[in-house]
């Protein structure tokens, strides 16, 4: 599990540090105060030392073709050229690993991390070397809809690995009347079906944001064994009553399959979800990370349990 | 002194009068807020920094007014201590000021019988 990371000069980080990092992180605050923007320096650091970086611009942010100028650009703080941004992460059992993107040679201590540097955009990206992060599978979700034909090709990976029940039973916790979902081809491509007790299937691009999103959650934790999930927004189009329920479906997953969760809100009910639902477990797992902007840099705040029971009885804007 | 100015009292009855008395002598920008009781003072102020006026460092001045009780030396010194363990500047008498970038002061709001 990821313990601690440190950014520096990286999109609007200054310098950051966040240590104690816990099974389920949940970040908050203002807009452009660099919720996404976290996610991503966490998807850059875990990313897979020979792929690193390459699909980060259109994991979480809409951009146009041409990435250069609609992403890497802006990636180094201030647009510094003379600078370079540095991703830093502490795992609670292995070695710190990092990685740096600069205009030109790499910062000290940093290599390239194959045969020849990666190049982004302008940027050359390097890294503390090694694959110390191999096993720590990372899947990103952005506010945006996924491709339905690649959901359906994505859930066979669940049938074949016998997670198919897991991921219906994981479901019915937000739609009760789901008795299956299977993957059929009535057309040129194949979707992903829902049995509800009806006569017929309905395709589950029918049932609901909700239900879609956690599908999709619920079908990487269980077929591609991802130990690190990175939502954005995670209330988008889910109503405020199964709030607390998915977060129990998540702390459930960050424990007994051991996967770590960075997800980001704007919502005051998805916090009060995500604190209830961490008090029903043995140990308080949750960790509540506000960024502030604080002059020219972003700045963390974590807010424990207290810290919340406070705000919540005094009724405090905490976002 | 630009930034947020924020005084604290303990209840809902305090609150009304702070209001009251800020309102009739002209002072206006005051946020007036209740803490809930002397013995939550210690953890309010450690909670309070997890607000995001404080955490980004908007926050010009904060008061503490309570009730000076039986005796007002000890409440003051009580408010003290916790204004301390919170990183607050502290002040070194009732009614003083204290601080440089972000000040305190202390009030108690009304002395009973006693040793006050």
């Amino acid at each position: 599990m990821l313990t601690e990371i440190k950014i520096k000069n990286f999109r609007g980080f200054k310098d950051l540090s966040i240590g104690s990092l816990k099974p389920v992180n949940l970040i908050i605050g203002q807009n452009n105060t660099g919720k996404t923007g976290l996610l991503e320096a966490l998807a850059l650091v875990l990313a897979d030392p020979l792929q690193k970086g390459g699909n980060l611009p259109q994991l979480f942010r809409v951009t146009g073709a041409d990435w250069n100028e609609n992403f890497w650009k802006w990636v180094v703080y201030n647009k510094d050229p003379k600078t370079g941004a540095t991703i830093w992460a502490k795992m609670n059992d292995g070695p710190d690993f990092g990685v740096c993107l600069t205009h030109g040679s790499p910062l000290n201590g940093f290599i390239a991390p194959g045969r020849e540097r990666i190049q982004l955009g302008t940027l050359a990206l390097w890294s503390t070397g090694g694959r110390e992060t191999a096993g720590l599978r990372t899947v990103s979700f952005s506010t945006c809809p996924t491709d339905p034909t690649q959901d359906a090709i994505d859930y066979n990976r669940v049938v074949q690995r016998r997670g198919k029940k897991k991921v219906e039973d994981m479901l019915k916790t937000v739609e009760p009347s789901l008795e299956s979902i299977e993957t059929l081809q009535t057309g040129k491509e194949p979707l992903l079906y829902a049995d509800v007790g009806l006569r017929e299937m309905i395709p589950v691009t029918q049932m609901g944001q909700c239900f879609n999103r956690l599908l999709d959650i619920y079908s990487e934790i269980v077929a591609a064994e991802a130990k690190v999930l990175l939502i954005d927004e995670i209330e988008n189009g889910i109503h405020h009553s199964v709030l607390e329920t998915i977060w129990l479906g998540l702390f459930h997953a960050a424990r007994d399959a051991g996967v770590q969760i960075f997800a980001t809100t704007h919502s005051w009910e998805c916090i009060l979800a995500a604190d209830q639902a961490a008090r029903k477990g043995e140990q308080y797992d949750l960790n509540l990370i506000r960024l502030d902007r604080v002059e020219d840099n972003i700045k963390a705040t974590l807010i424990d349990s207290q810290a919340l029971d406070t705000a919540k009885d005094l009724h405090w804007e905490m976002r | 002194m630009n930034g947020l100015k924020f005084v604290f009292c303990e209840g809902k009855d305090d609150l009304a009068v702070i209001t009251g008395v800020a309102q009739s002598i002209g002072i206006a920008g005051l946020n007036i807020e209740p803490f809930g009781g002397k013995n939550k003072l210690r953890e309010f102020l450690r909670d309070l920094q997890t607000r995001p006026e404080f955490a980004q460092k908007k926050v010009a001045g904060v008061g503490v007014v309570r009730d000076a009780d039986q005796d007002a030396g000890a409440a003051f010194q009580s408010v003290r201590d916790s204004l301390l363990a919170n990183g607050f500047p502290t002040p070194e008498a009732n009614g003083a000021v204290t601080g440089i970038r972000s000040r305190s002061a202390f009030w108690s709001l009304a002395r009973r019988r006693g040793k006050a």
